[in-house]
């Protein structure tokens, strides 16, 4: 079967845009190592193409002022290309302007260390990255997931039997991975998480004053990503969540870019080859699963496409990110927004759920029955559980609280999140340093 | 139930509804343990539920039950029979079974509907391909291969239908179609790109202009496994083989994939079903050009026969040959069956793969309808 990228032996096939002997073959097309590294930079380049971005001189640079982009690095492999690929770019453009670049890049990693058992401390990579990319300079953060949390805002969500959900106040010390704990199903836990990610970027975001997040999600990940928002009831959240958007952030305007989106998985992971990127990444240590019972929506549907490409559909991943590009709004009127993801609502979803999922007994007929109906309730002790005020909350968040064990726990989660406190476990203020050296050394 | 006076039932045994009577199942949809009386009254008030809050019926509607003789369709019959003397519907039920003319499959499921006919006491009546077409699907199927089978045999089945509905001067069909089915079509849609089936795949009754049969779905939110159950539980009379014709390749992978979904999140076909509702195509960017175009068309259209036709809408016209409601000269089911006349003899529709053989079907398929 055809591979994405597939190899050459000892061909002596010249490379599309140079002399040199092509090494590999991309969509058709015959490369060599730097030619295909700069045919995927180009796709980059092509997604980034605003004034925005460039180096800027007089007006303009007085029009846009200092551009800062956010990068969220998790340490895999396609946010490790995307900063290799962003490196270059600014590099070059220090070198065209005379060190002028068109914006200032800030990393940023959110830590995964206990959640994901990952194989390496990601402030241990770091140096080895700035010594890498010394021509520019990178701001370095590592966020603490529990940035996410703030003991007095902690409320428990629970759900009834009708759909229709509740919150009251819980306080308690707790971290991130103890709610997560709670739940049943893997598959709640990482819908919770792309909450808490999609959040905390945004916060540091705009704490920074980040006028665009750019992540790494290639066009197979967008495609991944289409499938399981249609698989997990937030179908109304693909036409916005996969385009280049703007999300409006307690007031700021902050662009959203995917600037892989052109290019395959297959091809970001020959880059990383090519590029000698794989000794920095970080990987979970982790085993997935072979049994499907154990793996969470996400994993099925990436291994859905894995084995389609493996049966020669390779084009779906393709096919389904311009689906996804064609959608727009949902035509049914807004009831208002989440208040755990704060994605809109449309058909009213305990409604939804309680038409066409009945949890209403048949009659008790007779004397036996009743009789046992009486035994279970002497044994369960009557205690009202009072579940604590109406919550408004979206289709796919009911679902993913379903994932939780409603009778002693729910899920713990802060309600009132304006107020953040960002915990950084690191931050290079080596930048910072150069940047007054830069500055006040004659 | 003798047995259960001897031997005293532990309380964490008893149906997690009633707490009355012994749990005997867990529910397909949501794991819940239930007894076989709970199960049938959720089962079916949720049908009643569907039905009721889409107004499917009024009272006095004639209602004809498309009967495969598969397990969803004697389910429908049974359900519907059941539902319409406990709420009172009013509704006068037929049963209106296709034969597509296909070999050990057809033959056996309509002695099946037969005995339905009987055991629910509700008029049948059987179409054939052969008598409408002069082509059964084992002829097509030698004709033009395997792969596209589904696609001449769903195109043949609607027209089908609605001329079965016609003689028995019925102009709603209900079909069999569950929650499982309505969820593969969303995800089908999505992976091949079907933009123009995107918005009305979740559609639980389709109204077009170019039938004047209606269909419904009462099944629409139903999941497959809890059909089989009740029909295990109810022992009713069901047909369980497979047509010999496989639904096409690309389509049994996302069927596998729904499979793996559902293990890991038993919700997730209303999940999707809730994703489909909301799925809409974003407008269309450049409307200056597009009102342009359709300008110009229109002038054309005038220059040309000298009528005004100012509606994007197609008006339904007859189709040429067998005077079927079509926006198109000649209606699909003549299309394909002119092309078939044309390769009786050199079975020339190789493609690549199914997925492109379907695909490039369907599309000539869109092509006609405006
Ligand atoms: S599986 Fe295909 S060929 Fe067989 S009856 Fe159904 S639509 Fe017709
Ligand atoms: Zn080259
Ligand atoms: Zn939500
Ligand atoms: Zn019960
Ligand atoms: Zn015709």
């Amino acid at each position: 079967m055809k591979q994405p990228v597939e190899y050459l032996n000892n061909d002596t096939t010249p490379c599309l845009k140079c002399e040199n002997h092509a090494i590999l073959i991309a969509r058709t097309d015959y490369y060599c190592k730097d030619c295909f590294i700069r045919f995927v930079r180009g796709k980059q380049r092509k997604q980034m193409v605003s004034e925005q971005y460039r180096a800027k001189f007089g007006i303009q640079a007085e029009k846009y002022g200092i551009q800062k982009v956010l990068l969220a690095f998790s340490g895999g492999i396609t946010s490790m290309v995307l900063l290799d690929i962003l490196s270059d770019l600014l590099l070059e453009q220090q070198k065209t302007h005379k060190g002028v670049t068109g914006f200032n890049l800030i990393i940023v990693n959110i830590d995964e260390f206990e959640i994901f058992l990952l194989n390496k401390k990601i402030q241990d990579i770091i140096p080895n990255l700035i010594q890498k990319y010394n021509g520019i300079s990178i701001e370095f953060k590592v966020l603490s997931l529990d940035s996410f949390i703030n003991e007095e805002s902690l409320y428990k969500i629970s759900l009834n039997d009708e759909f229709k959900s509740f919150f009251k106040e819980y306080n308690q010390d707790i971290t991130i991975l103890d709610i997560l704990n709670q739940t049943i199903n893997k598959s709640s836990a990482e819908d919770l998480l792309n909450i808490i990610y999609k959040n905390l970027l945004l916060e540091v975001a705009y704490v920074e004053n980040c006028q665009t997040i750019v992540l790494g999600h290639s066009m197979t990940r967008i495609a991944n990503e289409i499938v399981a928002l249609t698989v997990k009831g937030r179908g109304s959240e693909i036409h916005e969540s996969i385009k280049d958007h703007t999300e409006i952030y307690k007031n700021h305007e902050i662009k959203i870019m995917y600037p892989l989106r052109d290019v395959l998985y297959a091809e970001i992971i020959e880059y990383g080859k090519l590029a000698d990127l794989y000794q920095f990444t970080i990987e979970s240590t982790i085993k997935k699963s072979k049994i499907s019972k154990n793996l969470t929506i996400r994993d099925l549907i990436s291994n859905y496409f894995t084995q389609l490409t493996e049966t020669g559909y390779a084009s779906t991943a393709s096919t389904v990110v311009k689906t996804g590009e064609k959608l727009g709004k949902s035509k049914e009127k807004k009831l208002g927004n989440c208040k755990v993801c704060n994605e809109e609502i449309y058909k009213n979803p305990s409604t939804w759920l309680k038409t066409i999922t009945v949890n209403e007994p048949a009659s008790i007929e007779t004397e036996e029955e009743l009789e046992y109906n009486k035994l279970y309730k002497e044994s369960t002790q009557e205690e009202e559980l009072k579940l604590g005020n109406p919550l408004e909350l979206c289709y796919g968040c009911i679902i993913t609280l379903g994932g939780f064990k409603q009778t002693d726990s729910g899920l713990l989660w802060p309600l009132k999140s304006e107020e953040k406190q960002l915990n950084y476990i690191y931050e290079n203020d080596e930048v910072e340093k150069q940047h007054i050296l830069d500055e006040y050394t004659l | 139930m003798p047995e259960i006076i001897q031997k005293k039932l532990k309380v964490s045994a008893l149906c997690e509804l009633c707490h009355a009577r012994k749990a005997v199942m867990k529910r397909p949809k949501n794991l819940m343990k239930l007894c076989k009386e709970c199960f049938y009254n959720v089962f079916e008030t949720e049908i009643h539920n569907t039905i009721v809050s889409n107004n499917l019926f009024s009272p006095g509607d004639k209602i004809a039950i498309g009967a495969s003789g598969g397990k969803d369709s004697t389910v429908l019959a049974s359900v519907l029979k059941t539902l319409n003397e406990r709420y009172n519907y009013g509704l006068h039920l037929v049963l209106l079974s296709i034969d597509e003319g296909i070999v050990g499959y057809r033959d056996d499921s309509l002695a099946t509907v037969k005995r339905n006919q009987k055991q629910y006491n509700m008029p049948l009546e059987i179409v054939s391909y052969k008598d409408l077409y002069n082509w059964s699907m084992d002829e097509i199927v030698s004709c033009a291969g395997i792969r596209s089978s589904c696609t001449y045999c769903g195109v043949l089945r609607r027209q089908a239908l609605d001329r079965g509905a016609e003689k028995l001067g019925i102009n709603h069909v209900v079909t069999g179609h569950n929650a499982d089915d309505v969820a593969e079509t969303v995800l089908m849609n999505i992976l091949r790109g079907d933009i123009n089936r995107l918005e009305s795949s979740t559609r639980i009754l389709t109204d077009s202009d170019n039938s004047p049969v209606k269909r419904s779905k009462p099944f629409k939110y139903t999941y497959q496994k809890e059909i089989v159950l009740y029909a295990h539980y109810k022992k009713l009379d069901y047909f369980s083989t497979e047509c010999t014709y496989a639904p096409e390749a690309f389509r049994g992978t996302a069927r596998e994939l729904l499979k793996g979904l559902e293990s890991i999140r038993p919700s997730c076909i209303m999940d999707i079903i809730y994703s489909g509702e909301h799925l809409s195509l974003a407008p269309k960017k450049k409307k200056q050009t597009v009102a342009y175009k359709n300008k110009k068309r229109i002038e054309q259209e005038i220059n040309q026969d000298g009528s005004v036709k100012l509606d994007t809408k197609p008006k339904t016209n007859k189709c040429e040959k067998c005077g079927y409601l079509s926006s198109n000269k000649i209606c699909k089911a003549c299309v394909l069956l002119q092309g078939l006349e044309l390769n009786r003899a050199k079975v020339s529709l190789d493609s690549n793969s199914a997925i492109d053989g379907a695909a490039k079907l369907s599309k000539t398929l869109e092509g006609l309808s405006f």
